[in-house]
């Protein structure tokens, strides 16, 4: 299964960008600071990058501005949480020792549980 | 292939006698020993027992001084397997199939194997690598294995307060261990230790081999039953080590920690994945087994890893000494121009010992293994053609005979017997043909030399 969070080192770059920037920016001054860095990308190149990161839900584009849907800290512990349960799913889970149950138990298993516990 | 149903065969023996000594002594025995148990039943499923029963006859032979050994270097060696059904000997001509099935199985298990333990390396990889990047603190600890003089300090990294996720373990050489953020000390501290335990027992080591075992005799149902078994043991063997030494109060504490960490992961997931049916509440698969390690922790039970250990050698030799009971198939490569029908002739005579072409004398009188071969001796030379039909072998042959003879030769073997001053004999065995017409005898290459210590011919 390929994580939605999973972005290749390129789309990476862009999203550092838009992470760096508190508002939404266009287009063509994030161009720009691609340039400034040095990199030479056309606006087809920028354009495809910023297609996928939408269609992966992690940018969001409206009239030539684009903006960062999570922020960073936000997106790498949502990654991380993907991550974790891509590892403990699966035919993973067979090289990965757990504290707990890896599907968990609901509100009402745990009261109950917890009673059974109390009364030993 | 054989070796492929015997592995599946002793660790379904063995799984079934694990679990039949679990239901019977469920509440006496200690998770740390069905674990034990558990993984010798692993073992079973990966190692090829008739290649222990070799060992055992040998031990046996240099312990006892009786008992014989295959040797190797005689000949003729054909290319067939022998096997012995019904008191005959066989040519089991499809040895070659089953060595290309067993071949391609294995190799296909192992690739499978290695694919899956690949895709967990990378997966490993793009966790820590999101640990680094959403800057979870990160710890080295070492861990000291092996004794007093020779001993490895394994590097273990520990990712401490991650924010999301579940307490687990993953990595075999560089083990790294996830602790999510905790309500206290203590239980952070007793989720640790339950990792660490993990990690001094390699238990992720021998979930890999339960996992190729699973691969390799994917159409066994014993060996899905261990492997779903497993998980369920480990678990309630490590609360046992942790718990060790530890009051009710603290056991409870532990066990409390479980149950409200199993809560947080259903929490944290996307769709209910425990679906419960009907009117009335029933714990469901998972809450069932937290209530079995919560029954196991606070039940006290002796472990004796002594105890243990000597049950499994018990059990390893009564489940291999089965592998005794059958004469191990040899297998030999064919020599140039010997037919199927003159091996299953010279394997099917009477029985003799015999030493190799280029023993010497005192090679032969060495206490060596011999293969027991078979051949009717009725003339000091005969002929045995391949329907083993005997015929007395005369050098003198009637010259007119020969001559005008249009011979038809049929294959066979000629044996020249001598009797010793000693009361001892010997066999000398040849290829050779002879001419159903003119009786005339064509020698050929000899097969072997055999000695008797007394003649019984």
């Amino acid at each position: 299964m390929k994580s939605i969070f999973s972005i290749t080192n390129a789309e990476r770059e862009v999203m550092e960008k838009l992470w760096d920037q508190k508002e939404s920016i266009r287009q063509s001054q994030l161009l720009t600071l691609f340039e400034e860095d040095g990199k030479e990308w056309k606006r087809q190149t920028l354009n495809t990058f910023l297609v996928n990161l939408e269609e992966k839900g992690l940018v969001v584009r409206e009239r030539r501005m684009v903006k960062a849907v999570y922020g960073r800290e936000e997106y790498n512990l949502m990654r991380m949480k993907e991550e974790i349960d891509h590892m403990y799913g699966g035919k993973l889970s067979n090289f990965v020792a757990a504290f707990t149950e890896k599907n968990g138990i609901d509100e009402e298993e745990a009261q109950v549980l917890l009673k059974i516990l109390e009364n030993k | 292939m054989g070796y492929l149903m015997v592995m599946s065969l002793s660790g379904t023996v063995m799984t079934g006698i694990c679990a039949l000594i679990r239901g019977w002594r469920k509440h006496k025995i200690s998770a740390r020993s069905a674990y034990f148990l558990a993984k010798a039943a692993i073992l079973y499923y990966l190692i090829p027992l008739p290649e222990l029963g070799e060992r055992y006859s040998r031990m046996l032979m240099y312990v006892t001084g009786i008992g014989s050994r295959h040797v190797s270097d005689f000949s003729p060696r054909w290319s067939y397997y022998m096997i012995r059904a019904n008191g005959d000997l066989y040519i089991n001509s499809y040895m070659k199939i089953q060595y290309m099935a067993a071949t391609i199985w294995i190799l296909g298990a192992v690739s499978v194997f290695l694919a899956e333990l690949l895709a967990h390396y990378r997966s490993g990889r793009r966790l820590v690598d999101c640990m680094d990047e959403a800057k979870v603190s990160a710890e080295t600890w070492g861990i000291r294995r092996g004794g007093r003089f020779c001993h490895i300090q394994q590097r273990v990294t520990v990712y401490r307060d991650v924010p999301d996720g579940q307490d687990m373990t993953f990595g075999l050489f560089r083990p790294v261990i996830l602790c999510t953020l905790k309500d206290g000390k203590k239980q952070e501290e007793y989720a640790l230790q339950h990792e660490l335990v993990h990690v001094r027992r390699v238990d992720i080591f021998w979930k890999m081999l339960l996992r190729l075992a699973t691969i390799l005799h994917w159409w066994n149902p014993a060996v899905w039953y261990l492997y779903h078994d497993f998980e369920r043991l480990c678990e309630c063997s490590c609360d046992e080590i942790v718990l060790q030494g530890k009051t009710e109060e603290e056991k409870k504490d532990y066990l409390r920690l479980v149950v409200i960490e199993a809560e947080k992961v259903k929490k944290g997931k996307r769709k209910s994945e425990n679906p419960r049916w009907g009117l009335g509440f029933e714990l469901g698969k998972e809450a069932r087994r937290i209530e079995e390690r919560m029954e196991n922790a606070m039940r006290t039970k002796k472990w004796n890893s002594a105890a243990a250990m000597l049950l499994v050698i018990v059990l390893t030799m009564i489940n291999s000494a089965t592998v005794l009971a059958y004469p191990k198939v040899y297998t030999e490569t064919q020599k140039e121009g010997v037919s199927e029908e003159i091996i299953e002739m010279e394997l099917n005579g009477d029985s003799i010992q015999f030493v190799p072409d280029d023993a010497s004398e005192e090679e032969a009188k060495k206490d060596r293994g011999y293969i027991v071969r078979q051949i009717q001796v009725r003339y000091e030379e005969q002929f045995t053609d391949i329907d083993g039909n005997i015929f007395p072998v005369n050098d003198i042959t009637n010259e007119n005979m020969y001559s005008s003879c249009s011979h038809t030769y049929v294959s066979g073997i000629r044996s020249k017997h001598g009797k010793n001053k000693d009361g001892t004999c010997t066999l000398a065995v040849f290829y050779a043909e002879r001419c159903s017409k003119c009786s005339d005898v064509v020698m050929g290459n000899r097969l072997f030399v055999a000695n008797f210590d007394l003649c019984s011919h």
